[in-house]
């Protein structure tokens, strides 16, 4: 009784183009854009567009535009006339994301801050990066002026004399010209950085794959899932109840065939991007495959049990698209948890995305500890349990409603 | 236990409601119901909309339980047991079909879901389409047939399991008259090869060409059970419907001389009707218009029909 259930489904997904492309074609379409715009945010790839006027036009600010100019991180657009207003104006209009007035000699410190960075509100989080970016620029570019503002604090508070300051100003100088071009001297400081995992591009995207899948999966899940509803309004759970068939191998067999659903797209998903990002997820398939099962069961049962719950289509396509909206959003499949305030992630776990996302993210991870890993499934699993039993109890009730 | 191939004795009974009172909430749907049907007999269902026919079908299918009295189907509560739903079948009023499925492949899966092992389901899947007539149209989509050959599959799904009791809500709504003879055809040889078979309609034509006996659900009991020339005769007895039609729309005052000889006005306004105790009352009648020279077109006796029947049931007058 439970096969002829999926048959149905399989049928009807086979025969509607649309619901064919929204359940295997969008989803990897989905993943490579969402994998392009975040891969890029929160990876190495982030390129400020920075305005920047030089109203001092010393040769120390010059050498700092020029730096800026050649720092392949940043883009920038400069002219040397520009004026303050020529770039706040940039900010304003949105065409630099932000600017930089170099109001003052950098080792001038009579008239406040020589550098001053203009941001725009909706982009503030440019100001803070650029910050860092300048500190790094003159510590590895410019260490002369960067000690030169040490020496002028040491010199104002009497540490050294003012011939000190000038032998030591002169001596930096030299240096600085004799290792122009070397960069060793550029490379060294305080800190240094490693990567977890071998540096690939693989692993900034693997996030994305899981996270888009389990949100393809639970949209896709409520589509084949809003079945239940179309044959409850067509009459064919009548015609069931009153013969020998039952609906709970008619609920089962629903679910089995959107786990099977679920997986082919989260296959489909992770194999865009094992050929485009070299998402190894072949290496551990096994794990891969068991959180995928687990995914696609929370998922499948969730959207069951949601649909159950309507007495509608309209009903339930407007229940659906806001809860999914809403989980997917909490539960960091838009927008990276990483860059979520710390309710919200804590309030994602709530939701079926942080968990897949936790459980794919351990799955892939080599070394990564298994009591992550088992804990995530573990709570998938228990998802989809109460939400297949919530699914059977609200159908078996509606038997004598 | 019972078995859905067992042999049915015409004649015996198949179902009984004793004194079934159903409720939901403050709104009572029937009141103190007394049926039972038969094996080999067609029984029609008739009364207005929210009268409780397709609920008094969910009681017999055992998706609803009667507040008070019992539901018998082949000897078992069905609401209970699982053992009468595998002898019945129901059509509903709706098109319970997958539209996206072919013919075949919904017979094919409903059979599944009834629990039907493959070995006999492509037998069982073609006996229906044939006692139905939809072999020609098995492997098209059901979104794509006409509005007949919709209903023929959707009953040809509540064959597969040859049942012995067929529930039909109103099979032929918005089929037409070829579709319709052709689905009475099939039910008469159902039930010609003993199957019970209750349906509801809103088709008196239907309802008198096909049902062995008729039942009028009105405020929540059957007002008027049992053969259709029964019931006419309790009903009417040797009373004939005398249908005047006036030869042009009668004034005030020729409307108030009618109503003073016992005729009413019908929907058409140059119709009126009354009804005749026997031949003299129509002669007499007849003098009395030719006296008061109102203009005739036409006066005829109508036999009575199940529509009067209806009507008086519910007191409204034909």
């Amino acid at each position: 009784m439970i096969f002829p259930a999926a048959r149905v489904m399989f049928l009807t997904l086979l025969r509607d183009r649309g619901a064919l492309a929204m359940a295997f074609v969008l989803p990897p379409l989905i993943f490579l854009i969402f994998a392009a715009i975040f891969s890029a945010a929160g990876g190495d790839q982030l390129r400020l567009h920075v305005g920047i006027a030089d109203l001092a036009r010393t040769p120390t600010t010059s050498r700092l535009v020029q730096v800026i100019l050649e720092e392949p991180t940043l883009r920038v657009t400069y002219s040397k006339n520009a004026t303050a207003g020529d770039v706040r104006g940039l900010v304003k209009d949105g065409a630099v994301d932000l600017g930089l007035i170099i109001r003052g000699d950098l080792n001038a410190r009579e008239a406040g801050a020589p550098v001053l960075l203009v941001t725009h509100e909706a982009r503030a989080i440019a100001g803070a990066i650029m910050a860092g970016h300048l500190q790094r620029l003159l510590a590895v570019h410019m260490p002369d002026v960067a000690f030169a503002q040490v020496l002028a604090d040491l010199e104002a508070i009497g540490g050294i004399t003012s011939e000190q300051r000038a032998w030591i100003d002169e001596t930096f100088k030299e240096k600085a010209d004799e290792t122009r071009g070397d960069p060793r001297s550029r490379t060294a400081g305080l800190v240094a950085s490693e990567s977890a995992l071998p540096r690939t591009a693989g692993w900034a995207v693997s996030y994305y794959a899981g996270a888009v899948a389990v949100m393809f999966l639970l949209l896709a899940g409520i589509q084949g899932a809003v079945g239940l509803i179309e044959e409850r309004r067509l009459g064919v759970y009548d015609r069931l109840l009153a013969g020998p068939g039952g609906i709970a191998a008619i609920i089962l067999g629903k679910f089995l065939f959107l786990v099977a659903q679920g997986t082919v797209q989260a296959a489909l998903v992770f194999l865009t991007a094992y050929l485009l990002y070299d998402v190894d997820f072949i290496a551990a398939f096994i794990p891969w495959l068991m959180t995928t099962l687990a995914v696609a069961a929370a998922a499948s049962a969730l959207a069951l049990g949601l649909c159950v719950a309507c007495s509608s289509r309209q009903q339930a396509q407007v229940l659906s698209t806001f809860a999914v909206l809403i989980v997917s959003a909490a539960g960091g499949s838009m927008v990276p948890r990483f860059f979520l305030p710390p309710w919200l992630q804590e309030a994602g776990w709530w939701t079926p995305n942080a968990w897949s996302i936790q459980a794919y993210s351990s799955a892939l991870t080599p070394g990564a500890s298994f009591s992550s890993l088992g804990m995530a499934w573990a709570i998938l699993i228990a998802m989809a349990a109460l939400a297949l039993l919530f699914t059977l109890g609200v159908s078996l009730r509606r038997r004598s409603v | 236990m019972l078995q859905p191939q067992q042999p049915a004795h015409p004649g015996s009974t198949v179902a009984v409601l004793s004194d079934v009172h159903l409720r939901f909430g403050t709104r009572t749907v029937l009141e103190g119901l007394n049926l039972s049907l038969a094996q080999g007999e067609i029984f029609a269902l008739l009364g207005r909309n929210g009268t409780g026919k397709t609920t008094l079908m969910r009681l017999l299918t055992g998706q609803i339980r009667p507040t008070s009295g019992a539901v018998q189907v082949f000897g078992a509560d069905p609401g209970h047991e699982a053992a009468p739903r595998r002898l019945m079948s129901l059509v509903p009023q709706d098109i319970a079909l997958y539209p996206r499925l072919t013919v075949r492949e919904n017979l094919e899966v409903m059979a599944g879901m009834a629990g039907m092992r493959r070995a006999e389901m492509s037998g069982r899947v073609d006996e229906a389409m044939a006692l139905t007539h939809v072999e020609d149209r098995q492997n098209d989509l059901v979104e794509h047939l006409s509005g007949g050959y919709r209903r023929r599959a959707n009953i040809a799904a509540a064959l597969l399991t040859r049942p012995r009791l067929l529930l039909l809500d109103e099979p032929t709504v918005g089929v037409d008259v070829d579709a319709r003879l052709s689905l009475h055809r099939t039910l008469r040889r159902l039930r010609d090869d003993g199957m019970a078979i209750l349906l509801t309609t809103h088709d008196l034509d239907e309802a008198r060409a096909l049902a062995d006996r008729i039942g009028i659900l009105a405020s929540g009991r059957l007002a008027e059970e049992g053969p259709v020339g029964e019931i006419l005769q309790r009903m009417f007895g040797e009373r004939r419907e005398v249908v005047v039609t006036l030869s042009r729309e009668p004034d005030h005052g020729v409307q108030a001389v009618l109503q003073r000889l016992g005729l009413n006005r019908t929907d058409n306004p140059l119709e009126w009707a009354s009804w005749s105790t026997g031949p003299e009352s129509f002669a007499s009648l007849q003098a009395a218009l030719r006296r008061h020279d109102i203009g005739l077109h036409e006066i005829r006796l109508r036999e009575p029909r199940l529509e009067h029947v209806l009507a008086h049931v519910e007191g409204v007058r034909a």
